[in-house]
């Protein structure tokens, strides 16, 4: 029963650092959708844009950054267009976010019963026993251990993975439609990661959570994404199911991306890298911006920058020279 | 990592680092007798008993109800008065003298003009018109630490509260306050200090308590700012954020705590800062106004007895309150600041 609006639209969305260099465009024309009770996931090396498409939903790019173009349509309507007071009753509530770096992302001085309580008393206006009894309820559900004493723990004395279930629990406070997790687990040792990442896919089958899940691990993906959206330089290169785009994917990059993940094809000669760098973003070459390091490149990839467009059935890339599935 | 903050979280573990010091720790019981001293001031040195019944009266505290009755009444004339088989008692000071009373009861062992020595009456001598020297050390404490703590209260209230606008939001507002600080810098408080005295008239602590508020604030300012130029870009103030907390919310909530360990080392050095430069300026005469009591006006009085050696007792006893009390909030700060340091062990 998939509803036919997605949560959230993203059109053509263009984010710009203006540096004394000249302006950086850091996401350009990224249009994707989210879906309530789906997983998008949003892969891509370094630097290439994905966490500042997510700081752009959330309208909370840091300076000097700017959201130039674009529409961010939230169940219809555009979330560029509301003022920041109605921007801030969205964030925590309709739409959380979870950061990378769980051993910085809560606040040392407070305990996190305090800091989850925040939420609910911002948002939900809920009194401090209220907030504090859920709390805990919370802290049980993203399975923190012991949950009625470890409320009024400080950050310190918990490991990685709690803190990134606490703040899960912070992100759920308000039953939020939209998560956008921020690389949840590339801070966790393996084992805890995938401890997360199950939590995550347990939590929004739930309440299902429409779940925006920025990665660069493709591992990941594979296991908790139901849709790709593969980003590069800046661009959204190719989006897709993720068991069409990891089976048969339709864009250079996205081809040696999975080329060049380890275990794959075991004991097969050295490891398969993409030759070459990202390209500066503010010195872009005309044409297709993977074009230097693309080995199927043709004449027209030195002009034309190739528009997303269908290759097969809801799937899209921005190549001129798909991968042709074998 | 977060041994740098005086909050909550970690309350416990500075003490326990401070525990260890334990020249930080005697100077921290220096400071707590001397509190206990200006507090109990009248209880330690007053003309008038701490309780007595004398004449059928019961009196509670009338070294601070003044009751008029005993008006003209001193520990002394009581104990004249006092007629123990009706009944009657007194709860003594630990010295029976006021510190603007004038005693001049002559006696064989003592010359005719005060200052005079010490002896069991006066255990710390008198001053040149014969008020005792420890009532008026006990009670000059408050002048130095209502000086201290009211002047320093306010600096760090203004040093805050620009430091964090300025390290916040940055830009046009930083560049300003910084300038602000800056020129502020350079201003010499003691030579303010007189200037402003010269023009207002109005000879009390408060001119000198604004002054050094006023001035001083730069380095709480230069050292918040620097504070939440990190602390804003730790993830935990992102996220903050992403759960809808406004500026407000994030200004007081998560960078203030953050912020207030080396604000709390800078401020335990300011009061003893601002303690000297009080006793400067009543050993200048352009302190508290005469007859209160203070320990740098004390030592002025001292001044006139230095050539000869004469009343040493005016010069040893306010010099030493001044240096321990000095002494004491300096190993306290320095004790505070090694305990917050994140770089020592836990």
């Amino acid at each position: 029963m998939s509803p036919a609006e997605p949560l959230l639209r993203i059109q053509g969305l263009c984010t710009r650092f203006e540096t004394d260099e000249g302006e950086v465009p850091a996401v350009d024309g990224a249009t994707f959708d989210v879906w309530a009770g789906r997983t998008t996931g949003l892969v891509g090396e370094s630097g290439c844009g994905k966490s500042l498409t997510a700081l752009s939903v959330m309208r909370l790019v840091p300076e000097p950054g700017r959201i130039c173009a674009g529409k961010l349509l939230w169940h219809g309507e555009d979330l560029l267009a509301k003022s920041a007071e109605e921007m801030r009753k969205l964030r925590g509530d309709r739409i959380a976010m979870v950061f990378q770096e769980p051993m910085t992302s809560l606040n040392p001085v407070f305990t996190i019963g305090d800091q989850i309580s925040e939420v609910l008393r911002y948002h939900r206006d809920a009194g401090r026993g209220d907030a504090r009894r859920r709390a805990v309820d919370l802290l049980a559900q993203v399975g923190v251990p012991d949950a009625g004493r470890r409320v009024d723990d400080f950050p310190h004395q918990l490991s990685g993975g709690q803190r990134q279930r606490v703040m899960l629990a912070m992100a759920l406070a308000c039953d939020p439609e939209l998560l956008i997790a921020d690389e949840p687990t590339t801070a966790l040792d393996a084992t805890v990661q995938v401890q997360i990442l199950e939590l995550l896919a347990r939590l929004q089958r739930e309440r299902q959570l429409g779940v925006l899940l920025i990665t660069h691990d493709l591992g990941v993906v594979a296991e908790s994404c139901d849709e790709v959206v593969v980003m590069y330089a800046g661009r959204v290169v190719e989006v897709g199911s993720a068991a069409e785009l990891f089976s048969t994917p339709a864009h250079p990059y996205t081809a040696a991306l999975l080329r060049s993940v380890p275990g794959r094809e075991r004991g097969r000669g050295p490891l398969e890298v993409i030759p070459g760098a990202v390209p500066n973003l503010s010195r872009l070459p005309p044409g297709c911006r993977f074009r230097a390091r693309c080995d199927r490149a043709i004449s027209v990839c030195e002009t034309v920058d190739p528009p997303l467009e269908p290759k097969r059935a809801g799937h899209l890339a921005a190549c001129h020279a798909p991968v042709i599935p074998p | 990592m977060t041994g740098a903050f005086l909050a909550p979280s970690s309350r416990g573990r500075v003490w326990r680092r401070f525990r260890k010091r334990w020249l930080s720790l005697g100077a921290l019981g220096l400071l707590g007798l001397l509190f206990a001293a200006a507090a109990l001031a009248d209880e330690l040195a007053s003309d008038k008993p701490i309780a007595a019944r004398v004449g059928g009266h019961t009196w509670w505290l009338p070294n601070l109800t003044r009751p008029l009755e005993l008006r003209a009444d001193t520990v002394q004339t009581l104990r004249a008065r006092l007629n123990r088989d009706q009944g009657d008692w007194m709860v003594e000071p630990l010295v029976p003298f006021g510190p603007y009373q004038t005693y001049s009861g002559q006696s064989a062992e003592r010359p005719s003009a005060p200052p005079w020595g010490p002896d069991s009456d006066h255990p710390l001598g008198t001053d040149e018109v014969g008020r005792d020297v420890f009532a008026r050390l006990v009670h000059g404490a408050r002048a130095s630490l209502t000086v201290g703590f009211v002047a320093v209260g306010l600096y760090v209230l203004i040093g805050l509260l620009l430091g964090l606008l300025a390290g916040y939001y940055g830009g046009v507002l930083d560049a300003v306050v910084s300038r602000v600080t800056e020129i502020t810098m350079t201003f010499p408080t003691m030579f303010f200090i007189l200037a402003v005295m010269g023009l207002v008239h109005v000879k009390t602590l408060v001119p000198i308590m604004l002054v050094i508020g006023l001035t001083r604030w730069t380095d709480v300012c230069r050292l918040v700012r620097a504070e939440v130029l990190r602390l804003k870009t730790l993830e935990f103030v992102q996220a903050s954020r992403a759960i809808g907390a406004s500026d407000l919310r994030i200004l007081a909530r998560h960078l203030v705590p953050n912020a207030m360990g080396p604000v709390l080392v800078a401020a335990t050095f300011g009061i003893a800062g601002a303690i000297l430069i009080e006793s400067s300026l009543s050993f200048l005469g352009f302190g508290v106004p005469p007859p209160a009591p203070s320990w740098g006006e004390l030592l002025s009085q001292a001044n006139r007895y230095l050539t000869h050696p004469g009343a040493w007792w005016l010069t040893v006893y306010p010099g030493l309150a001044i240096f321990a009390t000095v002494t004491a909030f300096n190993l306290v700060g320095e004790g505070l600041r090694d305990a917050l340091d994140p770089r020592q062990g836990a």
